[in-house]
């Protein structure tokens, strides 16, 4: 007859109620807790986080500044981080017809307006947190489907090669640092 | 990771306005060629009609779409293009526009996705409106290379030699092993054939005539050693190992002297034909109907 080990079992669900909490400050001077697993998913901020010593005890008390993520896109993420933070590692795509589909809640909260959705990728590139990349590329390259080079060029944000001439026309008249 | 244009220098209060970058153009390389990367073929090809800047940065990416084979039809009421990829292919066909006034396309094989740039091409686009455009721009696009491309097998079915033989410069013949032309009107000839470089180092030649004349006529030969190879391979000599087929004729009368009009051509340029090939195997048999 075999013994079973006196193990304590620790439902998963607990240790999810039980966080750490991290504080962060957007450039707007909005603050945002995220619990670590969330946090984990930005390499710059978990990177910070290991790098400054913080732990479950002082975290709270040292707010970490994120000077180029505004209020609104920091929201966006910690929504993000959060939904995402148990999500298990999706394997690299291998095929050249990708299958992936982008979930719906992820496709309605970056359900915003172009000029925010480049502004949260540049963000998102900055907190590298590549699960969130990836989601906002395939939004970005979803626009992209059915349409005219004119209207790409206008979703874009692109400018034609008279716009593209005259700017680097004026780049080049522009005096430099030491004009 | 910090980036340049992430930090960009507030502009200098100069009198102009300045014109304002789109945020596509904001973007990081790197985050750039991840949204590119992720963007579906067909819209990456009308992206490089935005602007020369984004065709240029497109084309230094060298995407891989995983297509390994391309089909080109280029006819006086057609253009259609095929492309192949690892499991599945597609046709693109375009049909000129005095002919039909729409894009008719036709899939063989085909999946979801397949069908929804089938669809979208159908609706929206052409590649040209006629086949010498295409011609024009397939050159263009052969002749931007730093070095001739290389194929492997190569069919072609032209109408005229001069546009058969402007994109066939552009393509390296050492590399090629198995090459297939038909010409479906009398002025292609294998004359301007021979004038290609490295020609004679097509290992497997196929050279079919014009459907008007017979069914077909096909000569098929590897690696013939000199010209006595290639009298026998045309026909010349009695030897039983000729590689000639000759269909029959659809018609007796003219046809004969039609046939023989070309084997004489054909005669005429392989005559220029200096390879240095040992002869292996001459393959393929003889019948005339």
């Amino acid at each position: 007859m075999s013994v079973e080990p006196e193990v304590p079992i620790v439902q998963v669900e607990e240790v999810r109620e039980n966080p750490v909490l991290y504080k962060i400050i957007s450039s707007d001077n909005h603050v945002f807790t995220i619990s670590e697993h969330a946090v984990k998913l930005s390499k710059t901020l978990w990177d910070l986080i290991t790098n400054l010593g913080l732990t479950a005890e002082n975290a709270l008390d040292n707010p970490i500044p994120v000077e180029n993520v505004n209020g609104k896109n920091m929201e966006t993420i910690v929504q993000f981080c959060e939904r995402h933070k148990y999500d298990e590692e999706e394997p690299e795509y291998t095929n050249y017809i990708r299958e992936f589909v982008l979930p719906e809640w992820d496709r309605q909260l970056l359900s915003i307006d172009n000029e925010e959705l480049f502004q949260l990728i540049l963000a998102t590139n900055y907190l590298d947190i590549q699960k969130l990349m990836d989601y906002c590329c395939r939004v970005i390259g979803d626009m992209a489907k059915d349409k005219t080079p004119e209207e790409l060029r206008i979703i874009y944000g692109i400018p034609t090669d008279a716009e593209d001439d005259a700017l680097e026309r004026s780049a080049s008249d522009s005096p430099g640092p030491s004009g | 990771m910090f980036c340049l244009r992430w930090f960009k220098s507030p502009c200098n209060a100069d009198d102009k306005p300045p014109i304002r970058e789109g945020p596509m153009m904001d973007m990081p390389d790197l985050v750039m060629r991840k949204i590119v990367a992720d963007i579906d073929l067909l819209s990456i090809l009308r992206l490089r009609r935005v602007c020369h800047a984004f065709r240029n940065f497109i084309d230094d990416m060298k995407l891989d779409y995983g297509i390994n084979h391309i089909i080109v039809d280029i006819s006086p009421f057609m253009i259609r293009v095929t492309l192949y990829k690892l499991s599945a292919y597609f046709v693109f066909r375009y049909f000129d526009m005095d002919v039909v006034n729409n894009c008719l396309l036709q899939s063989i094989k085909t999946d979801d996705g397949v069908v929804q740039y089938l669809s979208t091409m159908n609706k929206n686009c052409r590649l040209k409106p006629t086949a010498d455009d295409v011609y024009d721009s397939l050159e263009k696009i052969l002749k931007s290379r730093d070095h001739p491309i290389h194929i492997q097998n190569m069919t072609v079915a032209a109408f005229t030699s001069q546009r058969f033989l402007s994109v066939a410069r552009c393509i390296d013949m050492k590399k090629l092993i198995n090459f297939e032309a038909t010409s479906f009107n009398k002025e292609l000839t294998l004359d301007g054939i021979v004038e290609l470089n490295d020609w004679e180092c097509i290992p497997n030649l196929k050279f079919m005539n014009s459907p008007q004349f017979f069914e077909y006529y096909t000569i098929f030969y590897n690696h013939l050693a000199d010209e006595d190879e290639l009298h026998i391979a045309l026909g010349h000599s009695d030897n039983s190992t000729a590689t000639k087929q000759l269909k029959k004729p659809l018609s007796s009368s003219g046809i004969h002297s039609e046939s023989l009009e070309f084997s004489e051509k054909l005669q005429k340029s392989l005559r220029s034909f200096r390879s240095h090939l040992t002869l292996q195997e001459a393959s393929g048999s003889s019948r005339s109907h």
